[in-house]
């Protein structure tokens, strides 16, 4: 496989927005696709027999009478006979999208990852300070293609958004990143990270390779808000900026007691 | 960058001491080089002669002396917790030595070198670049604090995490310089200037930390930093109380040098923790807010004196 010659392989624009499984996988499954039909035509001329009546399975070609019955590398031996290496490409273009409403524009895609998340934290009611104990979550992928990569897809994901929601932050001092290092751009460390419990839910997408979705940045999105909520459900705070810094809980849960305090003198 | 026109491995304190003096102009003691040569990488550090003092032997000793421990310098932070005595009697030395940077960092930090770890500044620990851009602050050569918005003294802060607790203990330093060696408490090389943070002179040696035993210490150490590891201090608490009823508290982060109040068992200890939050010198320096790091004090210094029972 070739995965970067411009003669042999289209332009494609790029492998970013969680979208390489689906476009990357669909082209790729489609250049397969071409290489089958490839096959059969050659072994089709040189036994004679109807182009239908090929059978691929269990590593062999076979036609339904066995006049035909082929190992895997029998069958490209004789691909290759008369022609040498073959080359085939494939493509996708995703179907046309959207409305001609106002705003069908937007956040357009051929399909949709789902995910939820729940996480178990503890809040210092002294210092402010969070510390998250569990992460639970499911992610809706479509066709897990290799689970084990799924699996760690979700964790790290998870990982990347405990960062997001707990300690990374850039803070700038005239136009100057103050924290232009790993030292000061607090990434969690291992012991920051909490047991990560990961499932995954798996549909088949019709539109997708093999029914494959993503598993990438649509996994990010449920932690954010279920730890916020979580902290809001330990002390009844709610977050409104990230990331959730102690002397934030600290100044909000400070601000909670004196109401409650102001609300039992009005009674 | 970092063209370094020598590197040299003396074999004994005197040694070390007397190429010191031959290259007094530019010269850097190494040691485990946590901080030394991430200093050389943003320019902080430009000396052109390094003195790796790591083949030294009698600096990697623990050994018992009369009513004294004595801690080599060169021992390293992840090996404290492998003697018996330091482990026994000095656990919470060990829990500190732990919060230091990460496992990697613990294996090649020396326990001589945390106590004297270089202040630090989010405006000072910076690249070349950045520091000139910004302009240079009062501790790389320049005319003004920026973390204060114009004061004319550095307020860098102390970010040892060992100091602290042994200072706490009434640990005691013994020093090898020119005209031979001394003993004194280790409080006193701090001079609270941030810019010089360190009283001792350019070719003095930290030989051996000293340590009383057989004075019952209990001790509560506390840290607060964003995450779990890997972080300088933003704040160190230390704790200790003696068999006499001797009340050392000691807060490291929050000052230029370590902030220290001795009191007694019968004294108010909110009056001692008021007093010792009076004494620091907190700026906007770091990733928490001056305000929190303040109020913060007093917490970890309560929740410290309940685990000791007080």
């Amino acid at each position: 496989m070739i995965a970067a010659d411009t003669l042999i392989t289209p332009v494609d624009l790029g492998s970013y927005s969680s979208r390489v499984t689906f476009m990357a996988g669909n082209a790729a499954k489609d250049a397969a696709e071409n290489l089958k039909k490839e096959m059969i035509v050659a072994i089709a001329k040189k036994k004679n027999i109807a182009e239908e009546e090929f059978i691929f399975s269990e590593n062999r070609v076979f036609s339904n009478d066995k006049s035909v019955d082929f190992s895997w590398d029998e069958a490209i031996e004789i691909l290759v006979a008369n022609r040498g290496a073959v080359s085939v490409s494939g493509k996708y273009i995703s179907p046309k999208l959207g409305g001609d409403f106002k705003g069908a524009g937007a956040g357009l895609s051929p399909s949709y990852s789902f995910s939820s998340c729940v996480a178990e934290v503890k809040v210092d009611l002294e210092t402010g300070h969070v510390k998250i104990l569990n992460v639970w979550g499911a992610h809706d992928c479509g066709k897990a293609l290799n689970p084990l990569a799924v699996e760690g897809q979700l964790e790290g994901s998870w990982h990347m958004g405990i960062g997001q929601v707990m300690t990374e932050e850039m803070s700038y001092y005239n136009g100057l990143l103050v924290n232009n290092n790993f030292l000061d751009y607090k990434i969690p460390t291992t012991l920051d990270t909490p047991p990560i419990h990961t499932n995954i839910i798996e549909t088949i997408d019709p539109e997708g390779p093999f029914g494959a979705k993503e598993t990438g940045e649509g996994a990010i999105h449920a932690v954010l808000p279920a730890i916020a909520n979580a902290v809001y459900d330990a002390v009844g705070i709610r977050i409104t900026k990230l990331p959730i810094k102690s002397e934030d809980v600290l100044r909000l849960l400070k601000e909670k007691e004196k109401l409650n305090q102001t609300a039992k003198v009005k009674i | 960058m970092n063209i370094e026109k020598f590197y040299l491995k003396p074999e004994s304190v005197e040694e070390a001491v007397k190429i010191a003096i031959q290259h007094i102009d530019s010269f850097r003691y190494l040691a485990g080089g946590t901080d030394v040569i991430v200093n050389k990488y943003q320019g902080n550090e430009e000396s052109n002669c390094l003195i790796d003092i790591t083949e030294i032997e009698e600096l990697k000793k623990i050994s018992v002396d009369g009513d004294y421990l004595k801690i080599g310098a060169l021992i390293k932070l992840d090996d404290l917790k492998k003697h018996e005595i330091l482990s026994k009697y000095f656990s919470e030395l060990i829990i500190a030595a732990h919060e230091v940077a990460s496992p990697m960092l613990r294996k090649t930090a020396t326990i001589g070198g945390n106590v004297l770890c270089e202040n630090r500044c989010s405006f000072y620990n910076q690249s070349e670049w950045w520091r000139e851009a910004v302009g240079y602050c009062l501790k790389c050569e320049g005319v003004l604090c920026i973390a204060t918005g114009g004061k004319k003294s550095c307020f860098s802060k102390f970010v040892s995490d060992t100091a602290p607790v042994l200072i706490s203990m009434d640990a005691q330093i013994e020093i090898s310089d020119i005209d031979g060696t001394k003993i004194v408490p280790l409080e006193s090389i701090y001079t609270g200037n941030g810019i010089a943070p360190r009283n001792l002179s350019r070719t003095a040696l930290i030989k051996n930390i000293i340590l009383p035993l057989n004075r019952g210490f209990k001790c509560s150490f506390q840290k607060l930093r964003p995450r779990e590891a890997v972080d300088f201090t933003s704040l160190t608490t230390a704790v200790t109380i003696d068999n006499a009823g001797k009340i050392k508290m000691v807060a490291g982060g929050v000052d230029p040098k370590p902030s220290i109040i001795v009191g007694n068992r019968n004294d108010d200890i909110n009056e001692l923790i008021k007093k010792l939050v009076k004494q620091t010198r907190i700026v906007d320096n770091d990733v928490y807010s001056r305000e929190y790091r303040k109020e913060m004090i007093s917490v970890f210094l309560n929740r410290s004196f309940k685990v000791l029972g007080k």
